[in-house]
């Protein structure tokens, strides 16, 4: 019997700085939930770091198991860490050595530019964005569909590896970009924000990893 | 109805008020800086439609200001204006390769300066064009929050499309950045109509 397959999810979800001004994590949140879903439907067991469990003593702790090798991150992130439930930077530069032999999946802001290259060296393969990732409120299940494309087809697809996955997440930019641009203000400047999160994606270590 | 807002750069007091009661009475919003340097430093943080400069000035030339206003926005409408059209016939050339919008020889008549000025304000740039009268046309959609991003850099990290006009029209780094991108996908469209 073989074993199962084991991720860890972490993901936050920030209270509001103002009532009427969504976080972008309330909507990350449920991306990462289908995630969850459709892992567990796959036979693989998710030990999931949400809310008040994505702090760095909880994700420490869970990534210090080598068996934990596949680590998805969805929420707010800086050049240098992929910060946590409370603020702190769950995942840094003096901590990273925690995704030795790791394969990561990332989706937050700047963490390829600074965190994903020095770790790059301890990885076995990353996954995130060089620059700010933005939406359109109106328009975030399109953005849900764009940054989950690329794990579930891994997940959905036997041998397809870290890059397959990475050209799959840009066609699906490029789909949406498509049915988006000129069609109205709002739905073309979100059109913008798609193309910019698409030429912000970027692979580190092993393109060829598979799930 | 957004006031159309104009920049005026002369180191001659007279001729900046003359000027000002001119466009004013037309309706313009009309800011003034009596240097290239204070000029400049306006520029850098407001939005104008139009940008009238005179050529000769203390320290940073009108061309040198042009210059700064070309490489920072393109598509802004400056008009040169000089007294010294005769000595330096180059002046026209060199405003319209830092693409200047018109080039106007002291002294310069009340119904040239507004009828020049009417017609900068015709091309205005379009993508502010646009939003400017998507804002107008669509008041409640346009202060919803509608922009949000997963980086909590800065102080707001959602955005209405009237917060982002303000942005770009204050030509702060996030505004210049919505526009760049606004621009870019615009061009891309207008070009090859394909985005890749």
């Amino acid at each position: 019997m073989s074993e199962v397959k084991t991720a860890v999810l972490i993901r936050t979800r920030h209270p509001r700085q103002k009532p009427t001004e969504p976080d972008a994590t309330e909507y990350s949140y449920e991306w990462a939930e289908i995630l969850k879903q459709q892992f567990e439907t796959s036979g693989w067991q998710v030990i999931d770091l949400a809310i008040d469990n994505a702090i760095t003593s909880q994700v420490e702790s869970i990534l210090q198991d080598a068996k934990n090798e596949v680590v998805i991150f969805y929420g707010h992130g800086f050049p240098s860490c992929m910060i946590g439930q409370n603020l702190e930077a769950v995942i840094n530069l003096n901590n990273m050595s925690l995704l030795k032999n790791k394969k990561v999946y990332v989706m937050a802001c700047w963490t390829t530019q600074e965190l994903g290259k020095k770790a790059e060296s301890v990885v076995y393969c990353y996954l995130g964005y060089n620059q700010p990732v933005s939406f359109r409120l109106a328009y975030s299940d399109y953005l849900g569909k764009c940054v989950n494309k690329g794990i579930l087809k891994m997940l959905n697809t036997d041998g397809c590896t870290f890059e397959d996955a990475r050209q799959e997440i840009i066609a699906e930019y490029n789909y949406w970009i498509k049915h988006f641009k000129g069609k109205g203000m709002l739905a073309h400047w979100f059109a913008t924000d798609l193309r910019e999160n698409r030429d912000a994606l970027r692979l580190l270590g092993g393109a060829g990893a598979t799930l | 109805m957004i006031q159309s807002k104009i920049l005026l750069v002369d180191d001659e007091q007279g001729v900046v008020a003359q000027f000002k009661e001119a466009l004013t009475s037309e309706g313009y919003t009309v800011e003034t800086a009596y240097s290239g340097e204070e000029g400049w430093e306006k520029y850098q943080h407001n939005y104008y439609d139009v940008v009238i400069v005179d050529w000769k000035m203390d320290k940073m030339s009108g061309m040198q200001l042009l210059e700064n206003i070309d490489k920072m926005h393109q598509s802004t409408k400056v008009i040169m204006i000089t007294a010294f059209a005769d000595e330096n016939p180059d002046i026209a050339v060199e405003a319209h390769h830092h693409h200047a919008f018109d080039y106007l020889p002291k002294p310069i008549d009340r119904n040239t300066l507004l009828q020049t000025v009417a017609e900068a304000m015709q091309r205005k740039d379009g993508v502010i064009a646009a939003l400017e009268n998507w804002v107008i046309a669509h008041p409640e959609e346009a202060v919803r929050p509608q922009k949000a991003t997963f980086s909590l850099m800065g102080e707001s990290q959602v955005w209405s499309a009237k917060d982002i006009l303000e942005e770009i029209k204050n030509n702060t780094e996030f505004g210049r950045e919505e526009y760049r991108k606004l621009f870019q996908l615009t061009i891309d469209l207008l070009t090859r109509g394909e985005v890749e």
